[in-house]
């Protein structure tokens, strides 16, 4: 594999589809990035900022630290759970204020009074099998992680599994499901990610966008 | 599910490449171009075995003390006579045996350079190279800010031997660091998670783990900045000016010294100073040093100052070095050239 970066003077940036691709707008417009509302809304894949100084690229949120890693983008916006099950090399200078939600364990209310810690082999279903392997060594506990790609709840509801790891923000959907929260893994948030090699071939340019997002 | 029983005999493991005609010919280009710089300079081959006892490299990785992966990262295999043997994962390693056992009662400066493949085993699915061919050379029996001037304009030279416009070297000195976490008091297990945290410049996880520790708020200022300690000579006073310990001190005037030695090169606007630059391999004492190239998105070469590395196989001797990635300079290369 070749790593390759982006070879112009303007900073490219992974952006999240998604829910957190609205807050990312907000943040970069206080850093003096305004992209206008029609191509915000689009469907293209790659944008440009008001001033040509800033690539915008879309992504699914997944992807982020990939883009970034690699440096097709100087920098990203990804959600620390995202990031974290990743596993990829690149600098994280700054958590932002959006985003916020648990990576928590969960399942039935009476699997957690019957200690489900003591058996000798618990089924996890989720999207983050990277996180959830470290855990579980953590805690000594043998797990087998089945890897899915959506509603993981339905995993533990139909019998696939017997508890689940996954994102929870509200908890309105565990609660409608019958499922309660058994421990929290890792707290999550909004994070600003750098590529290596960017930091040291863009320095006055990155270094430019994080003093503006940390003193907004 | 794809099936694994069907044997495949055109596939290769995830890391490994085969290099053909043209790209074997860059390849080549910037390995040729490499060693002939060093060679005219008066720099002599050594060619080191690809594989030998396994102890060098955990010993190279416990001369660090610290975390750094790389004895983790070792292919390692049994002879016929049950002896464990390791496939070559780091040059320097072998070059600090091979200086030790060989070089002890020279008293004069050896420069030597290798050229060849390391082994490591990355984890697959990052796509990550698992076999790295390398360039690289080091200096031993001077431990002289001469020397490290040296290394760095022989970087210089390579890279603007193969006409990198604006490629980057970034300075950074352990001493600073080690100076500061002294000063702090942290504990083992604090300074170790310290380290990872100003290695991904993570400020918000430096910040709560300074929370947690009764060090001065001075330290804890100090600490808090690492990540944004980067830039042209001026940062240098910017960070005396911040700290009073003797280790960080010294360490930032050996780089001031040493910016006197390479400024009047003209390609030194090139060079800068990061000392938030924490990371690689253990066994560093001093200057550490990166190097980058637009086009590609890691860096192309690394090195650094190694003063005791040598002392672990039984004679002490300083040393400098730096290698080049030849896969990721030959990249740059096409780069530039498209």
């Amino acid at each position: 594999m070749t790593i390759n970066i982006n070879r112009t003077e303007k900073l490219v940036a992974a952006l999240p589809k998604g829910k957190l691709l609205k807050p990312t707008f907000d943040l970069l417009q206080k850093a003096g990035f305004t992209f206008n509302e029609a191509d915000q809304k689009s469907r293209k894949l790659i944008i440009e900022d008001e001033n040509r100084a800033m690539q915008a690229l879309f992504v699914k949120p997944s992807d982020v630290p990939i883009y970034v890693e690699h440096g097709i983008a100087d920098f990203g916006i990804v959600g620390k759970d995202s990031l974290v099950e990743s596993c990829v090399d690149v600098f994280t200078p700054l958590e932002l204020d959006f985003g916020q939600c648990n990576l928590a364990i969960a399942g039935f209310p009476e699997d957690q009074d019957r200690n489900w810690r003591l058996r000798s082999l618990v089924r996890v279903a989720t999207k983050y099998p990277n996180i959830t392997r470290v855990h579980f060594d953590k805690l000594g506990v043998q797990a087998e992680i089945i890897s899915l790609h959506g509603s993981v709840e339905l995993g533990v509801l139909a019998g696939l599994a017997d508890v689940i790891v996954d994102i929870v923000e509200t908890g309105t959907t565990l609660k409608e499901n019958g499922l309660v929260v058994f421990d929290e893994i890792l707290p999550a948030m909004a994070m600003f990610i750098v590529n290596k090699a960017s930091h040291k071939l863009k320095l006055r340019q990155l270094d430019a966008v994080i003093s503006a997002i940390a003193n907004s | 599910m794809i099936d694994k029983q069907v044997k495949n005999p055109l596939r290769l493991p995830a890391g490994i490449k085969d290099y053909i005609f043209d790209e074997a010919e860059n390849h080549r280009y910037v390995e040729r171009g490499l060693t002939n710089l060093l060679q005219s300079k008066g720099y002599r081959e050594i060619i080191t075995p690809t594989f030998e006892y396994g102890e060098i490299f955990e010993i190279a990785t416990k001369a660090g003390m610290i975390r750094n992966g790389l004895d983790e990262k070792v292919y390692r295999f049994l002879d016929r006579d049950g002896n464990l043997l390791a496939l070559r994962a780091d040059f320097t390693a072998q070059i600090a045996r091979i200086a030790a056992a060989r070089f002890a009662d020279f008293e004069s400066v050896i420069k030597i350079f290798y050229t060849g493949k390391v082994f490591r085993a990355e984890p697959h699915h990052e796509g990550r190279s698992r076999e790295k061919w390398q360039v690289g050379f080091e200096i031993f029996n001077e431990a002289t800010i001469e020397a490290d001037a040296e290394a760095i304009i022989n970087i210089i030279e390579a890279l603007d031997y193969f006409k990198l416009s604006n490629f980057r070297i970034a300075i950074g000195h352990i001493g600073y660091f080690h100076g500061l976490v002294e000063e702090s008091g942290l504990s083992g297990e604090e300074r170790q998670v310290l380290r990872y945290l100003v290695e991904r410049k993570d400020m918000a996880g430096i910040a709560r783990l300074l929370a947690q520790t009764t060090t001065t708020a001075e330290v804890k200022k100090v600490l808090q900045n690492l990540p944004d300690l980067h830039g042209d000579i001026r940062i240098l006073d910017k960070a005396k000016s911040m700290i009073n310990n003797k280790k960080s001190l010294n360490a930032l005037e050996n780089l001031q010294k040493l910016w006197q030695k390479i400024s009047l090169h003209p390609l030194a606007p090139n060079v800068f100073f990061d000392l938030s630059e924490v990371e690689g391999m253990g066994y560093y004492t001093g200057i550490m040093l990166k190097a980058f190239a637009p086009g590609v998105g890691t860096e192309i070469g690394s090195g650094g100052r190694y003063d005791q590395l040598t002392a672990v196989f039984g004679t002490e001797m300083p040393a400098i070095g730096f290698s080049f990635d030849v896969h990721l300079l030959a990249s740059a290369r096409l780069m530039q050239q498209e």
